[in-house]
């Protein structure tokens, strides 16, 4: 039997989505179908909002419904320390250990030449700029302990190392080729008291 | 780890049929072309998912037939366990206890397999890719953490290679693949020439009691240095390695921005079967010679399998004897006996002269049926 063209084209989006199936697909959509029309607006207008409010951060590059995300808003942060992430998950991540009190960076990637990413599509130059004009003290190095993480770490180092600021990289606890966002709470705040000076 | 009992289905010419063996020694005897190998075939299939005449699934499963299964029950550390696989022309499956196991790493830990066949002396003169790739399942074997080390040279290795083909990159993005590949490099290095250090000397026994060529052993030939000889290299971080192929690396950048891809480096290390004097026996030792030196690898490899994990891996020996004399077949049965693993071997000649028939079972093996003699 034949889906209507709206109903089918609704299935085919939610397909789209990560995680979700034909199956999945559908009982949303019938889902959505027979909710109340409140349910179904609000989902979409959710959708739009956010689409339209988050952007990223102009100093850090993490998420942020306005100029600056809270975290570059918040005075009470330590500018002398700045932690480079990969991701906003990943700063998520650290933040939801509470052991953090300084500033990130985010790089919005990592280097691949597979994928064809270079120095060049990430937030690196900025991050230089950063350095020099909030006097960091301490650079901390948090990217994955996979290949491509180390990479571009050991890229981090040899920029920074001449600026003559402290550098450490998180190590301890983590597995290696393992991710911060699998990593659970305790074990992030070790990797973060324990991190190494490169 | 002993094989108990195996159950063959479908497996080339081999009948469907349930085989009990013994704790140490099974003597496969029969004429050529009536399943000896097959069986030996399947039972190294169990223990490596791999077919050691590396034939594909369809050659496997015998004609006519969709599926090929082979089951197990081994017996390791006190404990019963089966272990199985099945084969379709689609894909492989395997299981532990009945369960399926997505992780050929997990099933490969829990069933250890060492072979022989004679094909194998090709190892000696055959490319270095071969004798990597068996060095690699070796250390794998040994150290089972190594295939989490092997995948992330890969991974550095292929990320590398797509740089270089790009061209247009700056210096300093190179510079830092350059570092991880050599400290993922000389990893690889240290386990694999840590491997060979055990290894070595075992080979060197298995050599004087079989009387085969003396100073046979394996020597590791980097690809980016002469040699590797100061064991200070060899310290717990590797430094020295990593030096040593950053080193190289730079030195051959140029050239590499040419050819597009990474020339030096693990995926490009010899591993060569010596003989005294430092003798490439792949150049200069006769079949029987090389015959040999595969014979001791494989049964100095079982020996440190068995100093790793506590545990004998189970020796399959194809056609050992035909080419030894009775002074060597002798030598080889004492040898074996002096080696607690459990061993299945095949021979053509009826009294192989190496074991006696009271100290294990001896199968005859016609038309695919091994048959128990008493
Ligand atoms: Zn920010």
């Amino acid at each position: 039997m034949r889906y209507p063209p709206s109903l089918a084209l609704l299935i085919e989006e939610l397909k789209r989505l990560p995680g979700i199936g034909q199956k999945n697909a559908q009982r949303l959509a019938f889902y959505l179908l027979k909710a109340p029309t409140e349910r179904a607006e609000a989902l979409s207008r959710a959708i739009l909002e956010m689409r339209s409010r988050i952007g990223s951060c102009a100093r850090c590059f993490n998420l942020a419904e306005e100029k600056l995300c809270p975290i570059c808003q918040d005075p009470g942060r330590q500018s002398s320390y700045l932690c480079v992430v990969e991701s906003p998950r990943d700063l998520m991540a650290i933040e939801s250990t509470g052991q953090y009190r300084g500033r990130y960076h985010v790089l919005t990637g990592v280097l691949s030449p597979m994928k064809g990413i270079g120095p060049e599509d990430l937030t690196i130059g900025d991050l230089v700029h950063r350095v020099d004009d909030e006097k960091t003290e301490e650079v901390i190095i948090a990217t994955n302990l996979d290949v491509e993480g180390e990479a571009t770490s050991s890229y981090l180092v040899n920029l920074l190392k001449p600026k003559g600021i402290r550098i450490t990289r998180l190590a301890r606890g983590i597995p290696v080729g393992g991710s911060l966002e699998n990593a659970d709470q305790v074990t992030l705040r070790m990797a973060l008291d324990g991190r190494n000076v490169v | 780890m002993r094989l108990v009992r195996a159950d063959l289905e479908q497996f080339r010419n081999l009948v469907t049929q349930t085989v009990n063996l013994h704790p140490h020694y099974n003597l496969l005897v029969g004429k050529n072309g009536q399943g000896k190998t097959n069986f030996l075939e399947a039972i190294g299939f169990l223990g490596t998912l791999k077919s050691f005449r590396a034939a594909s699934r369809a050659e496997i499963i015998r004609e006519g037939s969709d599926v090929c299964r082979v089951s197990s029950v081994i017996r390791g550390r006190g404990m019963a366990r089966s272990a199985s696989f099945s084969l379709t022309r689609r894909g492989r499956v395997q299981f532990l206890d009945e369960k399926k196991i997505d992780s050929p790493e997990e099933y490969l830990t829990a069933v250890r397999v060492v072979s022989f066949i004679p094909e194998d002396v090709s190892l000696v003169s055959g490319p270095p890719s071969r004798r990597r790739k068996i060095i690699d399942r070796s250390v794998f074997e040994v150290w089972p953490e190594y295939v989490r080390d092997y995948r992330q040279y890969l991974r550095v290795l292929r990320q590398r290679n797509a740089l270089l083909r790009r061209k247009d990159f700056m210096e300093e993005e190179l510079k830092s693949w350059n570092q991880s590949l050599a400290e993922c490099g000389a990893t690889l290095v240290r386990k694999r020439i840590m491997l060979l250090a055990k290894i070595n000397p075992i080979m060197e026994e298995v050599n004087n009691t079989l009387d085969l060529e003396r100073g046979t052993h394996l020597r590791y030939k980097p690809s980016f240095m002469k040699a590797i000889d100061s064991p200070g290299m060899l310290d717990q971080n590797s430094s020295g390695l990593t030096e040593a192929i950053l080193g190289k690396l730079e030195e051959v950048q140029d050239r590499e921005k040419e050819v597009g891809h990474t020339t030096v480096g693990p995926h490009r290390d010899n591993i060569v079967f010596t003989a005294c004097g430092e003798r490439d026996m792949g150049r200069y030792s006769s079949q029987g010679q090389k015959r040999g030196a595969v014979l001791s690898f494989k049964l100095a490899l079982a020996r440190v399998i068995r100093e790793a994990r506590g545990a004998w891996p189970l020796v399959l020996l194809d056609d050992v004897a035909s080419e030894l004399d009775s002074v060597k077949r002798k030598a080889l049965g004492s040898l074996i006996r002096s080696m607690d693993a459990q061993f299945i071997i095949s021979t053509t000649a009826e009294e192989p002269q190496f074991l006696d028939r009271q100290e294990g079972y001896v199968f005859r093996v016609e038309n695919g049926l091994l048959e128990r003699l008493q």
